[in-house]
């Protein structure tokens, strides 16, 4: 009896949430928010790489509205970029050299922005976990704080055998307006 | 009769060893016995037997003799030890005695290391003193909280032990009692005739006769 | 126990006071020798208003061989009034209940009963209700039952009054219409019930931890006779009904009834007291026991209980998910795991304890079962609550409608977790799913599994304090073992481990800080001799 409850629960579960539930699409180069390519300038060749690569990051950050997730070189160069190509020098007045410059050009054979996406979703999800924990772990401490104020009191109360019932309300209903005062206090402070 | 002092030194031995009443609040009353022979009869106003009893016995039905051995029991009168008619007999604990026809004691020995005994009547019958039992005490006298002790009081939580010293009889209690109204540690004196009192117990001792 | 007076006082003249007897509800005992020999007990009244005195001096020349008679009154130098009583040299009833555990052969119960029910025949038959009866009360004297302190029983009533709390044995007699102020002689009839159901089986039928526990079973709980013996029980229904009008109408009627059970081929003599037509029968009304069971009462009893409770629980929460993290090493885990091994165990804990069985289950909560789909349906609705909390605390966007939508896609709960590489993790339940859940919405899948969880499994089995043991770990397993079956619903690794981890330790929470009664087994009774 109870496994086929446990089915019918589990599969009904499954068909209440199912329409509200399609797979991920099929997701296409997000052209609106990307630039096909981004070129870097620098004094040397590697310069330039780097700081195509400092663009991207900034322009995937900016585009795909990350929040959280932070993209490092080693992960463009194995998702997000080809190889690149040298780009047209720059000549700048009064400088002798050229500046050179690198153009990478994102990849789009496959979805690597929903990668980013996800893992940005993943961070963000993390460090909201830590801040939710922190909430708990006051919410926990303010309610503790009560209980132990009105178990203490309960229990004075008997051990005394009710000789000093004001004077023990009083406490807890300090202690426990303190704990309340606390908690909201550090609720407003928090925010 | 059995104990005739014969010289000033006896008498005042005799004196010792009169038996008293161990009234203990809350728990019962006790006749103890000092002497190492005790007589057991009916209590009558002028008959001085040590252990008297309201039942139909004679004044002088039976003794109990402390021996280095043991407990003897020497009947004067028709005494039965465990439904078996005795005239000298060895006492173990819970032997039952029937003096006379229908007066039944029980013989206990509930402590191992103590020789003192304690007398319980299990006929319905009474002591001449308002007691719950008698007690030949040999040396000491264990009230204590554990069942092998002779008088049993389950709310204490260490027992008080009374013994004999040279003079006369001492209380031992790991702790403070008031003897007499006066505060002392660990060990004092007692007679008849003062209360003692712990945070656990309350008794008094008491001269009969 | 300290008395006021020691061997060898005599507060009234002509009285020696040899030793202390007990300290009543109401004043200090005392075994006392008259100058001319006659032993007594002395009870010293506290109380000082003459016209409480009365209801002793009513009592003064009643004559009964199984009542404990009563003297004189007198009043000392210092204004104190002592009762002078005669000394019943027998136990108490208390103190040979508590030699036989598991209650006498019921030859002897019958007898006892047949003394007692004379004695509070003798009472009624002169408009006098006991109002306290008890094992402390009634002695046993060479095999004759000793009915005492009646006639007491406005001070009875008032020192109750001021020490309720404290003075809890007395409730365990005491009969359910007592609490509404208007009652009569049948609520003795109600403590003779009890009193034989404990001569039965060495237990009274109503036990609890404190006075308005016991209190509230008397008006609401129906005792349970399976421990008595089966020839009682239509005797003990009767005597044991809430409503004094279905009760027997005189403890003569259920003498008779006992009697006739003992000694089935001799029917008893008909009690000898005959009644005299114009017995005045005092009204006990204005003598109301301020004794009774609020609402408020029981609620702050289960609240303060349930806090005491909720409080233990943070307690072994935070050990128990230290030693796990410990153990497992999974620091990372560990706030996360604490905080839902609270929850969890806290929807276990408040629903148990704030809804309890009600009738006869409350005798026995744990074979109470015929409210199962109503409690797993409300504990499903509770783990529901823990899988939001859970979904909460892994920080997913909660999609609330006043939340301003994010311009780019956000994961919400209701979609599902995206594909991502499998997750090989060292840990074994990693090993065994290592897989994650990718075909179900997310909030579906921390809704259908703590839902399930606490559907399937009858949490409040665990919390119930006559459960057969402390902390099963058949219970404990028991939750493994499903926890596992539908580890699949959630989305990830780290989530699975989180919530099976949680679930299990919640269980071991909730059985660790729920209070628990130890069960005395119930042996046959063999014929135990009376004692003297």
């Amino acid at each position: 009896m109870r496994i086929l409850l446990a089915l019918a629960g589990s599969i009904s579960m499954w068909f209440f949430c199912a329409p509200s539930c399609a797979q991920p699409k099929e997701v296409v180069f997000p052209k609106a928010l990307l630039p096909g390519t981004v070129t870097g300038h620098g004094e040397t060749v590697e310069l330039a790489k780097k700081a195509a690569k400092n663009k991207a990051i900034g322009e995937i950050t900016r585009g795909l509205k990350l929040q959280a997730f932070v993209l490092t070189e080693t992960y463009l160069d194995k998702q997000v970029v080809d190889e690149g190509q040298p780009g047209k020098d720059v000549a700048v007045d009064n400088i002798l050299a050229p500046f050179k410059a690198w153009e990478f050009t994102f990849r789009s054979d496959k979805p690597w922005w929903t990668d980013v996406i996800r893992r940005d979703h993943d961070a963000q999800r993390k460090l909201r976990t830590d801040d939710r924990l922190t909430w708990t772990a006051r919410a926990v401490l303010g309610l503790s704080i009560l209980l132990l104020a009105g178990v203490g009191y309960v229990r004075l109360d008997e051990y005394t055998q009710g000789r000093y019932t004001t004077w023990l309300r009083l406490a807890g209903v300090s202690v426990a307006t303190t704990a309340l005062a606390g908690t909201w206090w550090y609720v407003v402070s928090g925010q | 009769m059995t104990n005739e002092p014969t010289a000033p030194t006896l008498d005042n031995l005799h004196e010792q060893q009169a038996p008293f009443a161990l009234w203990i609040d809350g728990v019962g009353g006790y006749l103890v016995c000092l002497s190492h022979r005790v007589t057991l009869g009916q209590a009558l106003t002028e008959n001085p037997v040590d252990i008297a009893l309201i039942a139909d016995v004679s004044r002088h039905h039976a003794t109990i003799q402390r021996d280095p051995e043991g407990y003897f029991l020497e009947a004067v009168r028709k005494v039965h030890m465990n439904g078996k008619k005795i005239d000298k007999a060895l006492l173990r604990s819970t032997d039952r005695i029937t003096l006379g026809n229908s007066c039944q004691l029980q013989f206990w020995q509930p402590v191992p290391v103590s020789t003192s005994a304690r007398l319980d009547i299990v006929s319905g019958h009474r002591f001449a003193e308002p007691v719950q039992a008698a007690i030949l005490m040999a040396d000491t006298l264990v009230i204590g909280p554990s069942t092998q002790s002779h008088i049993h009081v389950p709310d204490m939580t260490q027992p008080l032990i009374l013994f004999r010293t040279k003079s006369g009889l001492a209380a031992r209690w790991p702790g403070e009692m008031q003897i007499a109204g006066k505060t002392v540690r660990d060990r004092g004196p007692l007679e008849p005739g003062t209360t003692l009192a712990t945070d656990q117990i309350s008794l008094a001792l008491e001269k009969i006769r | 126990m300290k008395f006021t007076y020691h061997s060898g006082h005599q507060p009234l003249p002509g009285y020696t006071i040899k030793r202390g007897i007990g300290l009543g509800g109401f004043g200090e005992v005392y075994f006392a020798v008259t100058d001319g020999g006659k032993e007594v007990a002395l009870k010293w009244i506290r109380a000082n208003q003459d016209i409480e005195m009365r209801g002793v001096q009513q009592c003064l020349n009643l004559k009964h061989p199984n009542l404990v008679h009563l003297y004189d009154v007198r009043t000392d130098d210092q204004g104190h009034h002592w009762l002078v009583m005669e000394y019943v040299a027998g136990e108490p009833l208390s103190t040979i209940f508590s030699r036989h555990p598991n209650g006498v052969a019921s030859e002897l119960a019958g007898q006892w009963f047949h003394g007692l029910a004379q004695a509070i025949h003798c009472l009624h038959e002169h408009g006098i209700v006991h109002r306290d009866l008890k094992p402390g009360n009634i002695f046993l004297e060479n095999g004759l039952i000793k009915v005492g302190d009646y006639g007491l029983c406005k001070l009875i009533a008032d020192s109750q009054k001021a020490g309720m709390t404290k003075d809890v044995g007395t409730v365990h007699y005491m009969a359910p219409e007592i609490s509404t102020g208007n009652y009569n002689r049948q609520i003795d009839v109600y403590a003779a019930g009890i009193l034989l159901y404990e001569m039965l089986t060495g237990h009274v039928p109503f036990e609890g931890e404190s006075a308005g526990e016991i209190l509230m079973k008397h008006l609401t709980v129906q005792p349970d006779l399976t421990r008595v013996p089966k020839e009682f029980v239509p005797i003990l229904q009767k005597a044991l009904v809430k409503n004094p009008a279905h009760r027997y109408a005189t403890i003569q009627e259920m003498a008779k009834d006992v009697a006739a059970v003992v000694n089935p081929n001799q029917p008893m003599q008909p009690l000898p007291m005959k009644s005299p037509a114009s017995a005045p029968t005092h009204s006990v009304a204005d003598y109301p026991m301020a004794i009774s069971v609020t609402s408020t009462m029981i609620f702050q009893q289960r609240w303060s209980e349930l806090s005491g409770i909720l409080l233990w629980s943070v307690l072994a929460a935070a050990i128990l998910t230290l030693g796990w993290a410990l153990i497992f090493d999974a620091y990372d885990k560990l706030p996360q795991t604490f905080f839902l091994v609270l929850a969890a165990s806290w929807s276990v804990l408040i629903p148990s304890k704030l809804w309890l069985p009600e009738g006869k289950d409350l005798q026995e909560p744990s074979k109470a079962d015929h409210d199962s789909w109503t409690r797993r349906l409300l504990h499903m609705t509770l783990g529901f609550a823990v899988g939001i909390f859970a979904l909460y605390l892994d920080g997913y966007e909660m999609p609330l409608p006043w939340k301003p939508t994010a311009d780019f896609e956000v994961l919400h709960p209701w979609q599902a977790n995206p594909e991502t590489q499998q997750v090989l993790s060292r840990s074994w339940v990693g090993r065994m799913y290592g897989s994650e859940n990718t075909s179900m919405p997310i909030i579906a899948c921390y809704l259908s599994y703590f839902g399930l969880m606490f559907l399937i499994l009858r949490w409040w089995k665990t919390t119930v304090p006559d459960r057969s043991k402390r902390l099963s770990i058949m219970a404990v397993l028991g939750v493994g073992f499903w926890s596992y079956i539908l580890l699949f619903l959630l989305p990830s690794v780290h989530q699975r481990e989180v919530g099976f981890a949680s679930l299990v330790m919640a269980s071991v929470v909730c059985q660790v800080t729920c209070p628990w009664k130890e069960k005395v087994p119930v042996r046959k009774k063999k014929m135990r001799l009376a004692t003297a």
